[in-house]
């Protein structure tokens, strides 16, 4: 009787935690990332409030990656999202991966995006 | 006449118990399977879930059962040898008819336990050998599946992650926020906790591995050792089996010479020619 008790405990537990969304912390890096590149990329900020809002989102990323990469329910199953996070760390984990090279995260996303001065410069605008 | 009765009856009583053998086999039965339930288990509960398994099934209980009349039938033998030995005349052969019958009659039971046993064991390997095969399966299939491959992958990129861990706090601190998030601390505190709780559940005896000889090895390992085990088991109960036609073979031996013994007599008694009249000894009366 006990150990079926023991038993259903343990079930519950399992279904509780296969019931939770897997990839809740992996969806909540994509949107935090999505909103230090955004914040990067704001014409309507002004230097210092930018730069106060990129810290903002820097810290909360710190934490996000660390959870993503400590979450072993994003990888209980192999749903594309987490695959394409893990094939391209560098773009993934931006704060860590540009702790690596010693770059800033926005400036080490351009790189890895081959995104440089003189290929800005260069590019004209028109249709695609 | 009586001879012949006995004879008859060692004959119908050899029979019954062969037809008894096959019946036997048929009724008393053991049927492992390799079921997920038993492959879960660690390796080393495996093998005791196979032996209790067996134990508690018709067939080992017949074996059981077999074993006990296999000691009586023994005792009967020893008795009757030690009866022989004050014994004379038509007592004598009536007796040793007995000690064939109750040879045979041994022989039979340790036949039927002997088909008993080689039975077992060979389902026993089967069962081994579906349980290493499923093993296998399951460790392939983790190997090359894509969450496996994904876990891979997670595992490898925490490793980077942690080689830059304090860079990463480091700059935290540049950039004026000194203060550690409510997750950093959070997660720092139960570490140390995790830790502890990780030790003691590889130190856990319900989450140790099998040990051959004082060596821990994988349960695939533990089985192929198994199986090992069997075929020497195997190899034995084959050469128990040749000691056992032996034995048949000089039980049919006694039987043979008991009869021809009653037939024809031992080997000592002369044979008998009838009185001839030679001619030489009457040829007096004619001269």
């Amino acid at each position: 009787m006990k150990t079926t008790l023991i038993f259903a405990t343990i079930s519950t537990l399992i279904s509780l935690q296969v019931s939770a969304n897997s990839l809740f912390s992996l969806e909540n890096l994509e949107r935090e990332r999505a909103a230090l590149l955004s914040a990067q990329l704001d014409n309507s900020l002004d230097v210092s409030r930018r730069q106060q809002k990129v810290q903002n989102i820097y810290r909360r990323l710190v934490d996000i990656e660390r959870m993503v990469l400590r979450d072993d329910r994003v990888t209980a199953s192999s749903s594309q999202l987490a695959q394409n996070a893990f094939n391209k760390y560098e773009l993934t984990f931006l704060v860590h991966s540009s702790a690596e090279q010693s770059l800033p995260p926005f400036a080490h996303w351009m790189s890895e995006l081959d995104l440089t001065s003189d290929s800005i410069l260069s590019a004209k605008t028109g249709h695609r | 006449m009586t001879n012949r009765i006995i004879m008859s009856s060692l004959i119908l009583v050899l029979n019954f118990a062969c037809t008894h053998l096959v019946l036997a086999s048929q009724t008393q039965n053991w049927e492992p399977v390799a079921s997920d339930k038993l492959i879960k288990l660690p390796a080393n509960i495996i093998e005791k879930r196979i032996q209790q398994d067996f134990e508690a099934s018709p067939m080992a209980l017949h074996i059981v059962e077999l074993e006990q009349q296999m000691q009586n039938k023994l005792s009967q033998l020893k008795s009757l040898r030690e009866l022989m030995t004050d014994s004379k005349g038509d007592d004598l052969i009536n007796q040793r008819f007995e000690l064939v019958q109750q040879k045979s009659a041994y022989l039979d039971l340790m036949q039927e336990a002997q088909s008993l046993r080689q039975n077992a064991l060979g389902k026993k390997q089967n069962l081994y050998e579906a349980i290493l095969g499923k093993l296998r399966n399951k460790n392939g299939r983790v190997s090359q599946g894509e969450v496996f491959q994904l876990k891979q992958k997670q595992a490898e990129a925490r490793q980077r992650m942690q080689k830059v861990l304090a860079q990463v706090d480091n700059s935290l601190m540049h950039t004026g926020l000194d203060q550690r998030s409510p997750y950093a601390d959070e997660f720092a505190l139960n570490l140390a906790k995790v830790e502890e709780l990780k030790n003691a559940i590889s130190k856990h005896k319900a989450n140790a591995s099998p040990t051959l000889g004082n060596v821990e090895v994988s349960s695939e390992e533990y089985v192929r050792q198994l199986l090992m085990e069997a075929s020497t088991e195997q190899s034995l109960l084959d050469q128990e089996a040749l000691m056992f036609s032996y034995m048949a073979k000089l039980v049919a031996l006694d039987a043979q010479s008991l009869e021809y013994e009653i037939s024809y007599g031992d080997e000592n008694t002369a044979l008998t020619k009838s009185n001839r009249t030679k001619p030489a000894e009457v040829a007096e009366f004619f001269l």
